[in-house]
């Protein structure tokens, strides 16, 4: 119980807005080829041709866009009655082609890239790198000694063709176009994103890193990432996304199918930072076999509304899982994020922590689903979550589901919500802290476990933001 | 139009409810055509009881928004009840006598009365006590129970709970029925300005049990705290949900369950938490612990907590997992059979609720029927 004292109105941090500065810089469009608005047979068919695709692909996607239309809107979760699909361009082609040094990207693209950072990392700290401008790749390229490891890094669109085999045995094998109306578009309009095939015995020792970026207005983008990491091999690849505000919607429907097979390790990092106009109905899964391990960095700050759920199948005996994940919703956005791991094998385990910081009319909402089946024997799990709230315009919510099969196991739940606490900032300022600073080292505390466990020039990004927003503002 | 064929009307316009979950069993809503009445006693004269039905059929003996019963389980589960009620009594206290007043009602359902449909009322006027007690009870079969008596007993309840200002009410509802059992549920409690409500709910029995507990903590420093038990038996099916709804100020709530899941037992434990915009300052705790004893165990747990309020503290935990077995083995070492040594380790974590129950016969009850179905 609070005592008396604590009756007056209590004081609130305010964090402001992330900045977002540089992605917000809207090139002119200069595209090759842009479909019309809305979505027909004509229009899949016209993008299958521009992209000179086998037969097989054609028909999957006009199978897909069949699901599409016969599926109706899903309902459960964000609001999605604005989203007018009609008024969505499925597919622009910039005016430039997939190329591997960085001199032939178009000056405004590269300007772009540039801004962001990627050829600047891409010589740091990167084992390779791709971007992808609208809905196509405009830039892909990877070290030398990975080449000649066997290791494949490369668009979509050129590992259909050129690894026709391996793509076909897994593509849209996890997610496929019978879950939800938004794999099923995906599956009609895909294009782009990444493929990468690490061998057996292959560690990759520095990340991979693919960027995406959307620029045209009232666009969607839908691209791929495809990943198998053979036998005992081992995997960072980084995704980041970022786009432009304009005043309609743009909408980003994309798929990431992970395959980690024996003994095998991939981390997946995640920065998601979307304008506000964003629709991001991504759809995540990873397939993880015996001994494998899949870790997911997530951390989404931008989008209007996102709706995102990594999925980890532990499918191997002794499979493994770690989900950290971070969410910071400001005014007007709904965040819909979490994770899903099913536990279908023995000895597999897995860990989720979730943080997440809903401010200024934000909604944050934790989602996530954790399953044992039947015969999961000795499945041990802990599932963490924490949300912040810095004001009471904002809501929080938190629904995490577990469903266990059987006896056998070892679960453990818990979750927190709340705002930040007096006691611990009184603490503080009796240690000699300013009430400023003490609030932003809670702050700090509360996302440093995400923080940590990001790539080191995003976690420094974060760091300063939260320093820099709370100076001077509290009090 | 008369409430009971307000309700009856409703009733029969409703489809029959799907549960997604827990497949609800056949049978459902069979009609009795005959009064039940339980065995009722109150130790104060400051305790005004009448049944339901007298209640209803008195003018003024019972306020429109008394009537009021929110969907719960769903509005078919309310409008059969309020249309069929075969039981059920309306129990107001206005004793502030320091000694809490007790109010004990036993349901015994029987081969001849095998289905109980009971809607309660239960008042505290501003600033009275009042502990309820209600065991519902199967009257054991022998070579004389005809045969019908072994098709399921059936016990649909609705209990509504109003505590008024700064009045403190303590439910214990204890569920024993056999192993063939339905029973449902729902209890709705409105709790105003620096009123606590305690509930203790103990289901051991029954084949296929949904109960539903909806606490709207209306007013500026309200409390309620609930406390589960729960006895899984074998094949049985269990639906579980606790609701708080925080919208007073400094309002306080508390969710702890503890049960126990027997072979081929099915549970769906959910408990939600909202804080509405408003309740600053309002405090919020659910706990659940699980205890897997059998083979074949589907346990789901959807623990929400919804927040609309930044001045708040909610916090949810959950635990599931096997019998500890280093306790099994010192206890076995000690020289118990491993049956005896599980029924103790299972009282023992039901007992962190039990302590706080000043009933001793209650308790010795529940101990009875723990070890009855432990085996």
């Amino acid at each position: 119980m609070r005592k008396e004292s604590g009756e007056h109105m209590a004081k609130k941090t305010y964090i402001e807005e992330v900045n977002r500065g540089v992605y917000d810089i809207i090139n002119k469009e200069d595209h090759r080829y842009k479909a019309d608005r809305g979505l027909t047979e004509d229009i899949i068919r016209e993008i299958s041709r521009e992209k000179d695709e086998p037969q097989w692909m054609l028909d999957y996607r006009l199978k897909s866009l069949e699901i599409f239309n016969a599926k109706p809107m899903p309902t459960w979760g964000a609001d999605l009655s604005e989203l007018d699909m009609d008024n969505i361009v499925h597919y622009v082609r910039p005016n430039t082609d997939m190329s591997t040094s960085w001199d032939d990207v178009p000056e405004d693209i590269k300007q772009t890239f540039d801004r962001l950072g990627i050829p600047e990392a891409e010589k740091k700290s990167l084992a390779g790198v791709g971007a992808q401008y609208d809905s196509e790749v405009v830039y892909h390229s990877m070290r030398e000694d990975l080449k000649a490891k066997g290791v494949v890094y490369t668009d979509m669109d050129s590992a259909v063709k050129a690894y026709e085999s391996i793509v076909r045995k897994y593509f849209m094998t996890m997610i496929t176009n019978r879950d939800h109306k938004f794999s099923a578009l995906h599956g009609a309009v895909w294009s782009g994103g990444s493929f990468v095939y690490v061998p057996e015995g292959v560690e990759v020792d520095f990340p991979l890193q693919s960027y995406f970026r959307l620029n045209a207005k009232g666009a969607g983008q839908f691209e791929h990432t495809l990943i198998v990491v053979e036998k005992n091999a081992s995997l960072h690849f980084i995704e980041g996304c970022s786009a432009p505000k304009y005043s309609v919607q743009n909408l980003h429907a994309g798929a990431v199918e992970l395959f980690v097979k024996e003994g095998a390790k991939l981390r997946y990092s995640t920065i998601e930072n979307w304008s506000r106009n964003m629709y991001n109905l991504n759809t995540k899964r990873c397939m993880v076999e015996k001994n494998g391990k899949i870790e997911w960095v997530s951390g989404s700050f931008g989008s209007k509304v996102s709706m995102l759920y990594p999925m980890s199948i532990l499918k191997g005996e002794g499979a493994s899982s770690e989900f950290t994940g971070i969410t910071f919703a400001a005014k007007g956005q709904y965040l819909d994020t979490g994770t899903k791991v099913v536990h279908a094998a023995p000895n597999t385990t897995s860990i989720v922590n979730s943080k997440s910081i809903s401010k200024d009319g934000g909604h944050a909402f934790y989602r996530g689903l954790l399953r044992v089946t039947p015969n999961a024997v000795n499945v041990k799990s802990t599932v963490n979550c924490e949300s912040l709230m810095l004001d009471n315009r904002s809501k929080s919510d938190t629904l995490p589901i577990i469903e266990i099969g059987n006896e056998q196991v070892d679960i453990g739940h818990e979750a927190k919500i709340g705002r930040i606490s007096d006691d611990t900032i009184f603490y503080l300022m009796s240690r000699g802290i300013s009430e400023a600073e003490a609030k932003a080292m809670i702050v700090r505390g509360f996302v440093e476990p995400i923080t940590k466990e990001l790539p080191l020039e995003y976690a420094v990004e974060l760091n300063n933001l939260i320093n820099l927003e709370l100076e001077g503002t509290i009090g | 139009m008369n409430f009971r064929q307000y309700h009856q009307e409703a009733f029969n316009k409703m489809e029959t409810p799907v549960w997604n979950r827990v497949s609800l069993p056949k049978g459902m809503f069979p009609i009795p055509s005959y009064k039940m009445d339980a065995s009722i006693t109150s130790d104060s004269e400051h305790i005004h009881i009448m049944t339901f039905q007298e209640a209803l059929d008195t003018e003024h003996a019972i306020s429109p928004l008394e009537k009021e019963a929110k969907k719960h389980l769903g509005d078919h589960f309310s409008h059969f009840i309020n249309g069929y009620f075969n039981s059920g009594y309306v129990i107001r206290s206005t004793s502030k006598a320091l000694e809490v007043p007790v109010v004990d009602i036993h349901y015994i359902l029987s081969g001849e009365t095998r289905t109980l449909i009971d809607n309660h009322l239960i008042v505290a006027e501003p600033g009275a006590k009042l502990d309820v007690i209600i065991d519902y009870h199967a009257e054991p079969a022998n070579e004389n129970t005809p045969q019908k008596a072994f098709e399921p007993m059936n016990h649909y309840g609705l209990t509504r709970v109003i505590a008024k200002h700064g009045s403190h009410v303590r439910i214990f509802k204890l569920q024993r029925l056999n192993q063939t059992a339905h029973h449902f549920d729902q209890v709705l409690a409105s709790v105003e300005e620096s009123a606590v409500v305690d509930v203790f709910d103990i289901q051991v029995g029954s084949q296929f049990k949904a109960i539903s507990y909806e606490t709207d903590l209306k007013g500026r420093r309200s409390e309620a705290h609930i406390n589960s038990i729960y006895f899984g038996d074998k094949d049985s099916k269990s639906d579980l949900s606790f609701t708080m709804n925080h919208q007073g100020q400094k309002s306080n709530s508390s969710i702890l369950s503890k049960g126990a899941l027997d072979s081929n037992a099915l549970k769906v434990f959910r408990g939600n938490l909202f804080f509405e915009t408003g309740a600053s300052q309002s405090v919020g705790k659910e706990e659940e612990f699980v205890m897997l004893l059998g083979e074949s165990i589907k346990s789901d747990s959807i623990p929400a907590l919804m927040c609309s309020e930044d001045d708040v503290i909610g916090e949810h935990a959950a635990s599931v997992g096997q019998v500890d077995l280093n306790k099994l083995f010192y206890l076995m070492s000690r020289g118990f059979s491993e049956t005896e040594a599980k029924k103790l380790i299972i009282k023992a974590s039901f007992e962190e609720i039990l302590s706080a129950v000043p009933y001793e016969a209650f308790k010795v009850t529940v101990s009875e029927e723990v070890d009855k179905r432990v085996y």
